[in-house]
């Protein structure tokens, strides 16, 4: 029987893991960015209430909440190319890097997830603050740009590390979908290599841990950073 | 060629994700319950400030929440296989569901954890000082004066968790557990119409979500009633 835990295997596999830790790290920032973009347009939609797109805004962020991150990555995979092929015609699913539709897949869901921290962010604003600044004669945009934006930012801030570290921990999941080789599947492929599993998980999850950590220390001085000042106005 | 869409197919899929839905619930459930038992007492020590075990709590917390599902499942199987090993068992005979429920709820009691202690600490300290003010002990003051203060806090926060837990479920099917996803792949043996599967499994998992939000919302119009009844 061999060991249950092989030490000398862990320290040959650990720095190989974190050479592929930049690769998991863009898949979430890219994620995020191209999530954020379309984030912001789906509030924008739900908070003033646009006819039509306000509607399907409501049953896109259902649709990503309420169904497992996998399945959106399957379905992802699986009907992107499919539809970009039907109206190009274009088959871009053997010429295109499988990343681009992993990276979809997380900004879509990504999307949902951060709208609802806009939304959240922005309704947590006092209402006064709004009928103050059209008082004095701000036009909506400037209101929303210098009034209601900068306060939102401060409430957004821990909704958006949540969802950040939510996006970091699902990217797991992309060499499942679509054999992307990143952290996750880079400790399946050296553990099939070697036939040694438990060291590579170990060496995983101690990265994860740490980047979460990282995240969270960096989200809590962003906030000081942000509420600086804060109480001596009030 | 573009995109093909079996929609017979797909109906019959859903009819097959429809069956799946037991094992799902067992899933949900099992890790919530026990999840919540060891949460709320993870929460509890740490409301009241237990000395050794609100560390460790802690400690618990920041691991189970800063560590993927997926990881988790695979390491707590390769601990659960090293026991077997250890006392000499065939590793054969494990059962993967089991594993699948103990990391489910090793997490679930995580984030439960967080939840309840949010709504813990949603009660005013007021209502704490009152409670030991009239003679309660510790335990009294929980059941009858924070617990159900901390309710409407707490629901909304519960029903959030549920939905998480009953999708981070799927990352079953990667362990090779039986489940809704894997149930309506199976199907698709020979035909390949695997987007057809995925979307049935999808309609299922959108509409127990929207299920679960349903009873959520009932629960929390039936405690606001409760809490109108009141005293205040």
């Amino acid at each position: 029987m061999s060991r249950f835990f092989d030490w000398s295997h862990f320290q040959w596999l650990f720095p190989r893991l974190l050479e592929v830790v930049p690769l998991t790290l863009f898949i979430t920032l890219t994620s995020f960015a191209v999530g954020f973009l379309l984030a912001v347009f789906i509030a924008l939609a739900r908070l003033y209430r646009i006819p039509v797109l306000n509607q399907i805004a409501v049953v896109y962020v259902s649709f990503m909440r309420g169904t497992p991150i996998l399945i959106q990555l399957f379905i992802c995979n699986l009907a992107l190319p499919a539809v970009i092929w039907g109206i190009t015609g274009v088959n871009v699913g053997r010429i295109w890097s499988p990343l681009i539709f992993v990276i979809a897949a997380y900004g879509l869901n990504a999307a949902a997830f951060l709208s609802e921290d806009f939304r959240a962010a922005v309704s947590g604003v006092d209402s006064g603050q709004q009928e103050a600044a059209l008082s004095i004669g701000m036009t909506r945009f400037q209101c929303f740009r210098y009034v209601i934006a900068s306060q939102a930012v401060r409430i957004a801030i821990p909704g958006f590390s949540n969802s950040f570290s939510n996006l970091l921990k699902d990217s797991t999941l992309a060499f499942a979908a679509a054999g992307i080789m990143d952290l996750m599947g880079t400790v399946q492929a050296i553990g099939y290599a070697k036939y040694r599993y438990l060291e590579g998980y170990v060496g995983a999850a101690a990265i994860f841990f740490a980047l979460c950590i990282f995240l969270e220390f960096g989200t809590h001085f962003i906030i000081r950073r942000l509420s600086k000042g804060l109480s001596a106005v009030k | 060629m573009g995109i093909s869409f079996d929609f017979k197919f797909f109906l019959s899929e859903i009819g097959v994700a429809f069956t799946y839905i037991p094992i799902v619930a067992l899933l949900t459930i099992v890790p919530l319950t026990v999840g919540t038992l060891i949460g709320g007492g993870l929460a509890l020590s740490r409301v009241y400030k237990l000395r050794i075990i609100q560390s460790a709590a802690r400690v618990y917390v920041i691991i189970t929440r800063s560590i993927p599902i997926l990881l988790q499942m695979l390491l707590m199987y390769f601990v659960i296989k090293g026991f077997y090993d250890y006392f000499g068992l065939n590793a054969a005979h494990l059962n993967k569901m089991v594993t699948v429920l103990i990391s489910c709820t090793i997490i679930s009691a995580g984030f439960l954890s967080e939840g309840i202690r949010a709504a813990l600490l949603s009660v005013e300290s007021g209502q704490y000082e009152a409670a030991y003010s009239v003679g309660m002990t510790r335990m009294q003051s929980a059941r009858y004066v924070i617990f159900p203060q901390s309710l409407p806090v707490a629901i909304p926060i519960f029903g959030s968790i549920s939905i998480g837990v009953m999708k981070a479920s799927s990352a079953a099917y990667l362990l090779g557990v039986v489940e809704l996803i894997q149930g309506t792949a199976m199907k698709t043996a020979g035909n390949y119409k695997y987007l057809e599967a995925y979307c049935a499994a999808a309609v299922i998992y959108w509409a127990l979500t929207l299920g679960i939000e349903r009873v959520i919302a009932f629960c929390e119009k039936r405690v606001r009633i409760k809490m109108r009844g009141g005293v205040s």
